[in-house]
């Protein structure tokens, strides 16, 4: 019997393969990606675009062209990955795929505004940086202009030729955002209203853009723990684990085992926070402003938690490159459990009013995704398995301890904002169980490896690419690192759950009412850091 | 796991209303006659009780003279992710210019972590807030001046 791997290679053959970690990496030429992606999605059942990422090579002698587009496909019956690097020189023009990918549109985008690699009239508009700049921000040679003075351009939609003047004359466009109470996001939706129904929508992004990605390039990798801890504040550990984890996979650093089991604990308590944070602001959105603060206070148990330990309260900078940087100190674990017992009777108390009460399933049995939507547009995490989708990094690639944990994944039924909800809910009681069986069993032993006692101690990062990936609270949270064998990375690329979930947004709230949009939005918890970056 | 069919059945009126009175009344019994502690505390009165790990702004340590550990090797202001610290002076000797912008810091304590001397502790000092762009910028003598003795 010739395993998955071998057949794909026997497949492809005339590309060569070679390995990289979870999967295959290949090349082909640029007028090939469109054929190749639709051998790999229709044949070869990779129907999950991960990520599309562009590298600038600019001054290196040795590369083909210029750019350097890598696709991340998925297969996610194997767990397969393949990744796909296409050079290319500095003018040419892609076929963009979003024939075969909804994701993919808004990826590509983001791509020509940020090096301006052309994919196609669609997708030529600047989806971060305003319309004002000149340049682009992620080619190696960019030079920065004062801006003008930033504009915001009117509402604006296509003309509708399906309609007839009397139709169109009823027809309002509404601005909803971008400071909108309820979103509490940087979001801008521009909504085309009948009367109190929604029939077409258009969101703009960047509001909250900081240069992230450009501003990894300038920091070294472990300057890169700090700035990363501000991608998702909510969960602020999630991200900065991602990162430590990425670069340790690649240099073969492996951390000692207490270590693990202090990063799983945080990993989840930092995941409590970041649904307690999501259902908060869905309580608000569905009008119970009581249960908003029901939440907030079991916030407020685990940054007390979090502030014994690190000394911080809102983002637990314990992650250090080979291990971390405190041992847990002595009576945090009767505290923890403490918290989290609280934590478990004020789920009670959220419980009460919300779960099977009929008012709250009115509100939101509403804006369903479909399965094979959410797979379209490239969602992970508690939306994803809101529609019934089982999938989940924790089990399907376990890392540190989780083969070894004991927890069920909750997986939803109608893919509406009260599953959302539901899932939320009982993974909150999932990751507490987690919690409660690793603290029982915490290894002794050191928290730093041997060879990194010594704090910021030089990296040989081997050059190539490497991608890493952690469900955090919102879905796969990844980095991509582009390594020239410096301790600086070349490109560091995200790819963040929310900026992968926003972009359903439109399609679930057609024909909608306009306060479902709010409950709708409100469970997708997109957090305006990890959009914009 | 899939969630239970049950959670999607709405609960019929009554028991609504029953269970909305119960958890109000238990809510009011529970306040009115101190079974649950409050939660807020009088914030300009009583200050909260912060752990021993608390991370402030970075202070210096000075030897008994008074004067500072710290030998201008500047591996701190390399590190430093926001570039707070900015430091000038002749190698192995105290340095001449030591500026930390209390405004950029983030209390990260890579300074502390890098400096071979122990010439940075993290202090707990937090609340900085001012009305003067320029008084957050911290010069040698007043960092001195706020600055920690070596036992």
């Amino acid at each position: 019997m010739e395993t998955f791997d071998q057949k794909l290679k026997a497949e492809f053959e005339e590309y060569g393969f070679h390995e990289f970690q979870e999967g295959a990496e290949t090349r082909c030429q640029a007028f090939e990606v469109l054929g190749f992606a639709r051998r790999l999605k229709e044949e070869h059942n990779f129907i999950f675009l991960l990520d599309i990422c562009s590298v600038d090579h600019y001054g290196k002698t040795d590369s083909g062209g210029r750019f350097e587009v890598i696709y991340h496909f998925l297969n996610l019956e194997e767990f397969y990955k393949l990744r796909l690097r296409v050079t290319v020189p500095e003018d040419c023009k892609f076929v963009s795929l979003n024939t075969l990918w909804s994701s993919a549109s808004m990826l590509e985008r983001e791509i020509h505004d940020m090096h301006g690699i052309h994919f196609g009239a669609v997708n030529e508009r600047r989806l971060l940086n305003p319309d004002e700049m000149l340049g682009h921000p992620l080619r190696k040679d960019f030079k920065p202009t004062p801006l003008p003075r930033i504009s915001i351009n009117p509402v604006e939609f296509p003309v509708d030729a399906s309609l007839d003047d009397d139709q169109r004359c009823v027809r309002s466009w509404i601005n909803l955002g971008p400071h909108h109470p309820v979103l509490n996001n940087n979001v801008r939706v521009m909504l085309e209203l009948e009367g109190e129904f929604i029939r077409r929508s258009q969101f703009e992004i960047g509001f909250y853009h900081r240069g992230w990605e450009k501003q990894a390039e300038s920091f070294n990798y472990h300057q890169i723990i700090a700035l990363s801890e501000r991608l998702n504040h909510h969960g602020a550990f999630q991200a900065s684990l991602a990162w430590c984890r990425g670069v340790e996979e690649s240099t073969g650093i492996q951390i000692p085992e207490r270590a693990m089991a202090i990063r799983m604990v945080f990993t989840e308590l930092s995941r409590i926070q970041d649904h307690l944070e999501c259902l908060g602001n869905c309580a608000v959105a569905g009008g119970n402003e009581a249960v908003y603060f029901l939440c907030q206070q079991g916030r407020e148990i685990l940054y007390e938690i979090f502030e014994k330990m690190s000394g911080y309260r809102l983002c637990p900078a314990i992650n250090r490159m080979g291990g971390v940087k405190f041992d847990l100190p002595i009576g945090w674990i009767t505290d923890c459990f403490g918290a989290l017992k609280q934590i478990e009777s004020q789920l009670q108390n959220i419980d009460l009013p919300f779960t099977k009460s009929a008012i709250w399933l009115d509100r939101n049995k509403v804006c369903d995704i479909q399965p094979h939507e959410a797979l379209e547009y490239g969602i992970t995490g508690p939306v994803l398995r809101g529609s019934g989708v089982n999938y989940d990094l924790r089990k399907v690639k376990p890392f540190y301890f989780y083969d070894e944990v004991e927890f069920e994944i909750p997986l939803g039924v109608n893919g509406q904002s009260y599953d959302r909800y539901l899932v939320r809910m009982e993974e909150i009681r999932q990751s507490i169980s987690i919690i409660i069986q690793v603290l029982d069993n915490l290894p002794t032993g050191a928290i730093m490896h041997e060879d990194y006692k010594r704090p910021f101690t030089k990296l040989n990062i081997p050059i190539g690419g490497f991608y890493t990936s952690l469900e955090s609270s919102n879905g796969e949270l990844g980095f991509y690192i582009e390594s020239d064998g410096s301790e600086r990375p070349w490109r560091v690329k995200v790819r963040s759950p929310s900026f992968h979930n926003l972009q359903i947004f439109p399609i679930m709230i057609k024909d909608r009412l306009l306060d479902d949009a709010l409950v709708a939005f409100s469970s997708l918890n997109i957090c305006p850091g990890e959009l914009d970056r | 796991m899939i969630l239970r069919n049950e959670y999607y059945k709405a609960k019929s009126l009554t028991l609504g209303i029953a269970r909305s009175f119960y958890s109000m009344s238990l809510g009011v019994i529970k306040r009115m006659y101190g079974f649950e502690k409050i939660l807020t505390i009088n914030y300009p009165k009583e200050m909260y009780q912060y752990g021993a790990r608390l991370n402030g702004l970075p202070q210096m340590i000075l030897d008994q003279k008074g004067k500072s550990l710290c030998t201008s090797c500047g591996k701190c202001a390399d590190i430093c992710p926001t570039g707070c610290l900015e430091i000038k002076g002749v190698e192995a000797k105290e340095p001449e210019v030591f500026n930390l912008d209390a405004g950029k810091c983030i209390f990260c304590s890579y300074c502390v972590e890098i400096c071979e001397k122990d010439a940075l502790e993290m202090g707990r000092e937090h609340i900085l807030a001012s009305h003067v762009e320029e008084s957050l910028i911290l010069n040698l003598s007043e960092l001195k001046s706020r600055g920690r003795k070596r036992l």
